[in-house]
């Protein structure tokens, strides 16, 4: 309210003008005169000429003494009786007084004639003491010289003199310890610190106390938090879906940069533009995390280019109001009604940060690199074994079916053996069943067993299942083997190699049956063409030497109701006996090369011939199109829910019959591609709606399309169909070569050029982004390929042509293929799904200046209104970018730190000053510009600027210098005298107190309770909260999957993110969702918090293991009550409190031991002590629940 | 103990200073002081304007005193269920005209879409003969008391930014919403509950709590959730084994001991912390009576047609009248689930059959009992829906509609508006206003506006200017005022 304003601005100007409005002497025009401008005048008569009223402009020396519309003039300097401005102030005409009644904003009479006395004193201005770079001043004199401990304490102490006032006494030290712990760390000093500090009687004891926390590992976690707030860090994307993302490792980054006190000009230009910096270091890319901070729309139908350049809005403000402390998003609309900036200036910066692209990279972990590297070389070792694999001998394997001698159903289920040796089943039909099937055999070596599922006419549908449908789902398959010589019971596993089955359906494949998942199994849809023999092939690990014995197969089927089996039978099989008698290797070589000529001849035989075709002419709607070398086609840039990419190429060759468009992956693509797909769907997947081609310009019809993987009925043929919302999509397969073959309806005879026209369309952004074409004039019915592209086109060169390298190639592709390898195959793929994956995180790359997007002056800032267009550049109060720098976001980022920047320094200072005080030298930790708060300090706020920046922009080096002055040191404790007289503080004659943070406040209570959790970084955690909370409402329920073990009890700032439903507790103690940058958080108190602490799930844990610990701790009551003040406050009990808390406990232990109240829900056990333990349990409670115990004192 | 718990500093004393001279910064840290002790609560009139909770002169005299906004999340279809299209029927099947459909952005059609008729026969109510659907027999029943706009226009054509758009005045998170300026504004009449509640049932929010948060304000004027399932409010309930007396007894510990370190330091938060307290104690004792609805009779809820014990949106319009008779300044109730790309009958017809006897038992009950006069019931989504249908088999889609941020209609009933009244038109096919436009700025404003609020006075001064709901619009809608 507009109220509200007043009043504080007449607080704090009561405070500034006792100090310097002293006798008569002239105004000062920037602590007196420029506020009243610029709080009364400059939304009419400021820099907006869009806004001014009169031709009148105040904010500018000269501008405001030229004449303005009326002829006459508003101010003439030095004489009080000529010039239309202080008419019109002291005006009482409501029609003629300024500013005018409507604007609800008059002038006070004190500052008319504050107006008044600097127009008689010549009107001078001063430019704005933010704009104008800062510089030490001399240290000024005290009288009390020996209170100062550093150059801070001259200015606090100078004015705290001019206004007769005192610094506070020295706080005790239990307090200070505590407090500067807390500052520093976010952590209380342990007992046994506090203990060691205050015997400590060493001049330097309180120094070596904030050393250690300097140097310690919490010290970059605390200030973490803190930079986040700005950075607007989150784990999810924001908006309606709101879904997690990867960007811990940059949290990470700033823990890391800050506990090696990374410089401040190094920790600006790296996650400002780290991605440009030459020979940029993973950790430079991991840094530009900050910018992609910014929020991710993924609502179905959203354009996606407008949250783009809302992102790219969301990055221009938050640099402007992180590192210049300035309201800049003001002039996103039109000019800054106060500050000196014009709109188009707002998009010369929005200028330097259009021009990125957002990728998300890989983050190797080093803990993980050995072992990943230890699974390649596996995988290689294996790889290169493979021939040394390959049996020696290729024949059918033999196969025999005993019959067996006993088949239990756990269900209850009947069965009986068929001659055939098979086995069915009939009588009940339960929901889940085991069948466990006995055969005895005295064959040896068994290397294999199969089982045959068949179709019987007593079965549902024929079967071979007994649903509905006639399936099953066969979950797990295990075989065991008792040697006959050993008791019976004394079985063996045997465990499977490989699985195949000649028919699986989708979703249900063999293999599901012998992994360790029993929720996935193998199954036979039988919708189509009736009921279908299949089999199963099992293959042992290891077969030789297997003595004859008896079998035990057990078949597992717990899916869903009665998917069990109905018919099956039985075999084992063994390796024939053979008769070569040459040595092994010559016959596995023989046998290997055997089966690679026979499966080279036949995909010789169907391999087709492609021509890579080179585009002559690319084009996109949005995107841009880069031609590689490889003939391939990368698109990068801007992406819209309707792609279009149109490329020409050259005469083909004649007669095409057919084109193939190769869909590549990329590490440069969302999830590596081949799609652009980064919201929505399915990240680094496409869709393409609609694929043309016109030859000289007549458009060519399609008969068929195939494709080696589809997304569901997302086919091929779905992009030559005329239905533009059907088409060929491959989700699920990202990361892979895709394929899809288009075959002509005719040859095509015209030797025009071709043009090529694709369509990605659907409701989000789907486009390619990594593809390649080509046509062959095979005439044969085109089908899905089955071998890799660089494969099939050494298959098309006659056998005598093919150099080495290429049949080396076709060796290790039939090697990865060859049935005879089943089980050494599977066993490389399972060590390849074995290898860890790396996290990821969300960075900035730069596009090159050839690729700049163009930025353009929005009209009303609307994304829609673009008007002439801007180049990037800084702002013009500020001194400009070096000459010949180029104007790009690396040299933004270096200009920030320029030490020539009158604001970046000075705006950080402030900021850290505001950490340990409560509040900055000026209040308005964002604003710095004519609107914002004059500094209480100016004079040492401009020193400390300077100095941060000559101790290499070190934040250790000026929090150490804070926090050993005697400033810092004094008592928080306030009289009534001091309240009324500063009662915002800002002379600091005392010390501020004020409630910790909300991570803080929880950190606080797991780490006096001895539960909180020393582990840094790694992904979020979830500590328990209620489901609801981030469900109820919540347009995608989140399922907030409480983390177990020490994940529990993590720091504050390790908590996962969700912007949308943020962890309750820390939103009742005014944390901030992620959702924009926050220079200063609210601290408010309300009920809520009261209640969360009284009642919520992490204070009742930190409560009940505080109150055991208390329970177990020697002595009699009064120092239990001792331990308790110890450790929820750092210091001993007073007489009276001891008196207090003792009587509570009494109390609260007589209704226990009476079983008034039943101890055991708070104890959390019915164990003996439970009275004893919850009477310190709920003092515990409350000692956590005091203010004291949330405050820094 | 020794001596008195306010030497050497009279707390209360401090603490009334302090308000007048620092209340224009962190006015959230000095809540509540005025519930400290009675002896202040005799002196708190006079530094009533200055506790940020405490009952707050409007700007001028009001119409209501409270809100009960039923956010109709997902956005419903003006034209099934208010603004009857004959024209529909006559082109359905045909795309419509371009030079209609302009340059339009569309969620997940295109503009040559064809036209859909209307999926629910319509019929007249009441003496002023409004025209509504037949799947909304309930708000027929109370059409007199009624008042349609069927003109409404946004900005946004996506449901989060037009949803956060419509709370908050702007189109991405972070700014504050209704209920909270207007808590800001008014202050609370509650001391046992909290000013603004947000409620919800059906599917979840797209704008999520974005919706009701306090953005910049101070987060005490947040709106609270009242949960479905569990304790209504978050940690409410005492821990297992903590019994009404243990918690008072606590509760009596922790007052002591701060009033102690009051003393000691003089710092007035620490009386702030002191009321928090005291007031989250009540609050455990009346949200449980608030949720209890023992005392009401088989009549009213009938009336609602909702089960005491099950979640439901009735429940919660019988709750938001219990809200109001107890203080509460401003309820939110989010139904969400009219997102009818597919089978609008279908879906609409489930949503009005969720929410139309609630609804119009609301207004039925205020009415009854005298408190409509001074209760503004809002109902309506953040948008509203195409002409065109929506189809689409690839994602299972037939005879839906989009999202159309052109027009939509919402209805207002009690304090201070017109009732059995009907304004501003769409054009024949529904698609754009042609008679009266309202923005949704124009809603906010007449919302403050019954509140005795003037949009463009209420306002927080935050990086370098005031802030208000409107932004820079929103014009009150005087010809729908009573």
């Amino acid at each position: 309210m507009h109220q509200r304003t007043w009043i504080f601005l007449a607080a704090a100007s009561a405070v500034i003008c006792a100090v310097s409005a002293r006798a008569d002497t002239a105004p000062d025009f920037t602590s007196d005169v420029r506020p009243i401008i610029a709080h009364h005048c400059l939304k009419c008569h400021g820099p907006d000429d869009a806004a001014r009223k009169g031709k009148l402009r105040l904010d500018v020396r000269d501008t405001a003494l030229a004449k303005v519309e009326s002829g006459d003039f508003a101010i003439v300097p030095g004489n009080t009786q000529r010039g239309t401005l202080l008419k019109r102030i002291f005006s009482t005409d409501d029609d003629e007084v300024m500013p005018p009644p409507g604007t609800k904003n008059p002038l006070t009479d004190a500052e008319k004639q504050t107006l008044k006395k600097w127009i008689a004193a010549g009107a001078p201005y001063k430019e704005h003491w933010a704009f104008v770079p800062p510089v030490q001043a001399p240290l000024p004199a005290v009288k009390q010289a020996d209170w100062p401990k550093n150059p801070i304490d001259r200015f606090i102490l100078a004015k705290l003199e001019t206004e007769g006032l005192h610094p506070s006494p020295p706080a005790d030290r239990a307090t200070l310890i505590r407090r500067v712990s807390l500052d520093l760390i976010g952590l209380p000093p342990t007992p046994e610190e506090v203990d060691a500090f205050l015997a400590d009687t060493s001049p330097d004891a309180y120094e070596k106390v904030v050393d250690r926390l300097l140097a310690g590992p919490h010290y970059g976690e605390r200030w973490a938090r803190r930079w986040l707030d700005l950075a607007r860090y989150a784990d999810t994307n924001g908006y309606e879906k709101d879904r997690a993302r990867s960007i811990w490792p940059y949290r990470d980054w700033v823990i890391r940069a800050l506990n090696a006190d990374m410089p401040f000009d190094e920790f600006t230009i790296e996650q400002l533009a780290g991605d440009m910096l030459p020979n940029a270091t993973l950790d430079q890319h991991i840094a530009t995390g900050f910018h992609r901070n910014s929020m991710l729309n993924e609502e179905g139908g959203i354009d996606p280019l407008e949250y783009r350049w809302k992102a790219v809005i969301d990055r221009t403000n938050v640099t402007a109001t992180t590192w210049l402390g300035l309201t800049l998003g003001c002039a996103q609309c039109h000019t800054h009604k106060f500050d000196p900036i014009k709109q188009s200036e707002y998009y010369q910066m929005v200028a330097f940060f259009n021009n990125c692209d957002e990728p998300t990279i890989d983050v190797p972990q080093p803990d993980l690199k050995a072992r990943k590297n230890e699974i390649e070389a596996q995988i290689a070792a294996k790889t290169a074994d493979l021939p040394n694999e390959f049996p020696a001998y290729v024949q059918a394997m033999e196969w025999s079916t005993p019959a067996p001698v006993s088949v239990i159903s756990a269900g209850e289920a009947t069965s009986k053996v068929l001659p055939d040796g098979s086995i069915l089943f009939g009588g009940k039909r339960p929901a889940k069943d085991s069948y466990t099937i006995a055969i005895d055999s005295g064959l040896s070596d068994v290397a294999a067993l199969r089982l045959e599922v068949l179709k019987d006419p007593s079965l549902p549908n024929g079967g071979p299942g007994r649903s509905e449908n006639g399936n099953f789902v066969l979950n797990q398959i295990t075989v065991s083997l008792a040697p006959r010589d050993i008791k019976p019971g004394a079985e063996n596993s045997v465990a499977i190699a490989h699985a195949q089955a000649d028919y699986s359906q989708d979703q249900y494949p063999i293999e599901s049956a012998i992994g360790k998942d029993s929720k996935t199994g193998w199954a036979i849809d039988s919708s189509d063409g009736g009921p279908q023999n299949h089999a199963a092939t099992f293959t042992f690990a290891q077969w030789s030497g297997l003595a004859g014995g008896r079998w035990t197969i057990h078949l597992e089927q717990s899916h869903g109701e009665g998917h069990v089996l109905g018919r099956f039978r039985i075999s084992l099989g063994r390796h024939p006996p053979q008769n070569d008698s040459r040595p092994l290797a010559e016959q596995r070589h023989e046998a290997l090369q055997k089966s690679f000529e026979a499966w080279v001849k036949e995909a010789s035989e169907t391999a087709v011939k492609w021509t890579v075709l080179r585009p002559v002419d690319l084009k996109a709607n949005a995107a841009t199109l880069h031609l590689l070398d490889d003939n391939s086609v990368l698109a990068s840039g801007d992406q819209t829910k309707r792609d279009v990419y149109d490329l020409t190429f050259p005469p083909p060759l004649q007669k095409v019959t057919a084109i193939r468009l190769e869909a590549i992956p990329d590490d440069r693509l969302p999830n590596h591609g081949p799609g652009r797909i980064y919201y929505e769907g399915q990240f680094g997947s496409f869709f393409l709606s609609a694929l043309t081609l016109t030859a000289s310009g007549r458009p060519i019809g399609f008969s068929h399309a195939v494709q080696t993987y589809a997304d569901r009925e997302n086919t091929a043929a779905g992009a030559i169909d005329a239905d533009p919302l059907t088409g060929w999509g491959i989700g699920g397969g990202q990361g892979k070569p895709q394929t899809a073959i288009f075959s002509l309806s005719k040859p095509l005879d015209s030797a025009g050029d071709l043009a090529l026209s694709m369509v990605f369309e659907k409701y989000y952004s789907a486009p390619l982004g990594r593809f390649r074409i080509s046509v062959t004039s095979d005439p044969r019915t085109m089908v899905a390929p089955d071998v890799p592209v660089d494969v099939e086109e050494i298959l098309t060169i006659p056998a005598a042509d093919r150099s080495a390298d290429q049949r080396d190639r076709l060796m290790a592709h039939f090697l990865s293929i060859a049935p005879e390898l089943g089980p050494q195959n599977a066993q490389i793929a399972a060590l390849r799904a074995s290898i860890p994956q790396e996290p990821t995180t969300l960075a900035l790359a730069e596009r090159p200046l050839s690729e700049l997007r163009p930025t353009h002056i929005h009209h009303r800032g609307e994304y829609l209104q673009p008007t002439d267009l801007v180049q990037a550049n800084v702002l013009s109060i500020l001194p400009p970018l070096p000459p010949g720098a180029p104007h790009d976001r690396l040299s933004l980022a270096r200009w920030l730190v320029d030490p020539r920047n009158p604001l970046t320094a000075r705006v950080t200072v402030n900021r850290q000053w505001a950490a340990f005080f409560g509040k900055g030298i000026v209040t308005t930790l964002a604003d710095f510009g004519y609107q914002g708060d004059t500094p209480s300090h100016p004079e040492l706020l401009d020193w400390l600027a300077v100095e941060f920046m000559k101790q290499g922009w070190s934040f250790k080096r000026i929090d150490r210098l804070i926090v050993t002055s005697a400033t810092y040191q004094q008592s928080s404790r306030v009289s009534p005298d001091l309240l009324d007289r500063d009662p915002q503080n800002r002379l600091l004659a005392r010390a501020p107190r004020f409630r910790l943070e909300a991570e803080l406040v929880r950190d606080y209570a797991l780490d006096v309770s001895g539960l909180l959790s020393e582990k840094i970084g790694g992904p979020s955690v979830f500590p328990p909260q209620l489901a609801s909370v981030t469900t109820e409402g919540a347009y995608v329920p989140f399922e907030w999957k409480v983390s177990t073990g020490e994940d529990r009890f993590r720091r504050g700032l390790y908590t996962f993110m969700k912007r949308s439903t943020p962890y309750a507790m820390f939103t009742a103690f005014d944390a901030p969702t992620g959702e924009a940058c926050i220079a200063r958080r609210d601290v408010s108190d309300s009920p809520l918090q009261a209640l969360t602490l009284l009642n919520d799930e992490v204070f009742v844990d930190a409560g009940r293991a505080l109150g055991k610990l208390a329970a177990a701790q020697g002595g009699d009551d009064a120092a239990k009550v001792t331990f308790l003040f110890r450790r929820c406050l750092c210091r001993m009990p007073a007489d009276d409190e001891r008196a207090a808390v003792l009587s509570f406990h009494a109390a609260q232990q007589q209704r226990f031991v009476s079983r008034e109240l039943d101890p055991a829900p708070i104890a959390g056990d019915s164990s003996p002590d439970a009275a004893a333990q919850a009477s310190w349990i709920v003092t515990a409670r409350a000692l956590l629940n005091l203010d004291e115990t949330i405050t820094r004192n | 103990m020794k001596g008195s718990m306010r030497s050497p500093v009279d707390p209360f004393a401090v603490t009334r200073r302090h308000f007048f001279q620092q209340c224009g910064v962190g006015v959230g840290k000095i809540a509540l002081a005025s519930l400290l002790t009675e002896a202040f609560a005799k002196t708190a009139s006079a530094s009533a304007s200055l506790d940020p909770l405490a009952a707050r002169q409007p700007h001028f005299a009001p119409k209501a005193r409270q809100v009960i906004h039923l956010f109709m999340a997902g956005a419903p279809s003006h034209l099934d269920l208010f603004d009857y299209k004959p024209a529909l029927v006559k082109y359905e099947g045909r795309p419509i005209p371009p030079e209609i459909t302009g340059g339009q952005r569309y969620a997940f059609i295109r503009s040559d879409a064809a036209a859909l008729g209307p999926r629910f026969k319509f019929s007249r109510y009441g003496q002023c003969g409004a025209e509504i659907a037949e799947v909304l027999p309930h708000l027929g029943s109370v059409a007199d008391d009624v008042c349609f706009i069927k003109s409404v226009h946004t900005d946004q054509f996506n449901h989060a930014p037009a949803q956060i758009l419509f709370n908050t005045g702007f189109s991405q998170p972070g700014r504050p919403s209704i209920g909270s300026w207007v808590t800001y504004g008014l202050g609370s009449e509650s001391s046992n509950l909290p000013a603004f509640v947000v409620m919800s049932t059906g599917d979840g929010i797209s704008g999520g709590s974005d919706n009701w948060s306090s953005g910049f304000l101070p987060t005490l004027y947040a709106g609270v959730r009242f949960r479905n399932a569990g304790e209504p409010i978050l940690d409410v309930s005492s821990p297992q084994g903590i019994d009404a007396r243990l918690q008072r007894d606590s509760l009596d510990l922790i007052g002591t001991l701060n009033r102690k370190r009051l003393a000691s330091d003089g710092d007035p938060e620490i009386a702030t912390r002191l009321a928090s307290y005291e007031m989250a104690y009540r609050l455990q004792t009346s949200a449980p009576e608030l949720m209890d609805l023992k005392s009401e009779s088989k009549s009213t809820l009938d009336l609602y047609g909702c089960e005491p014990g099950k979640p439901s949106f009735a429940r919660a319009c019988l709750l938001a009248r219990r809200m109001v008779e107890r203080g509460v300044r401003f309820v939110n109730i989010y139904h969400s689930g009219w997102d009818a790309h597919s089978d609008v009958f279908g879906n609409h017809t489930n949503n009005c059959k969720a929410t139309d006897q609630g609804a119009a038992a609301l207004v039925k009950d205020l009415k009854q009992r005298g408190l409509l006069d001074e209760t503004l019931v809002i109902w309506g989504g953040e948008f509203g829906r195409t002409p065109m249908v929506e189809s689409n088999a690839s994602l299972h889609r037939s005879l839906g509609r989009d999202h159309h941020p052109n027009a939509f209609t919402m209805w207002l009933a009690g304090g201070g508006i017109k009732s059995g009244f009907s304004f501003g038109a769409t054009d024949e096919l529904g698609f754009n206003i042609v008679e009266n436009p309202v923005h949704v700025y124009d809603i906010q404003a007449t919302i403050l506006h019954v509140l005795g609020l003037n949009h463009q006075r209420l306002t927080f001064h935050m990086a370098g200017r005031d802030f208000r709901l409107t932004d820079v619009y929103g014009n009150v809608i005087q010809p729908v005022l009573a």
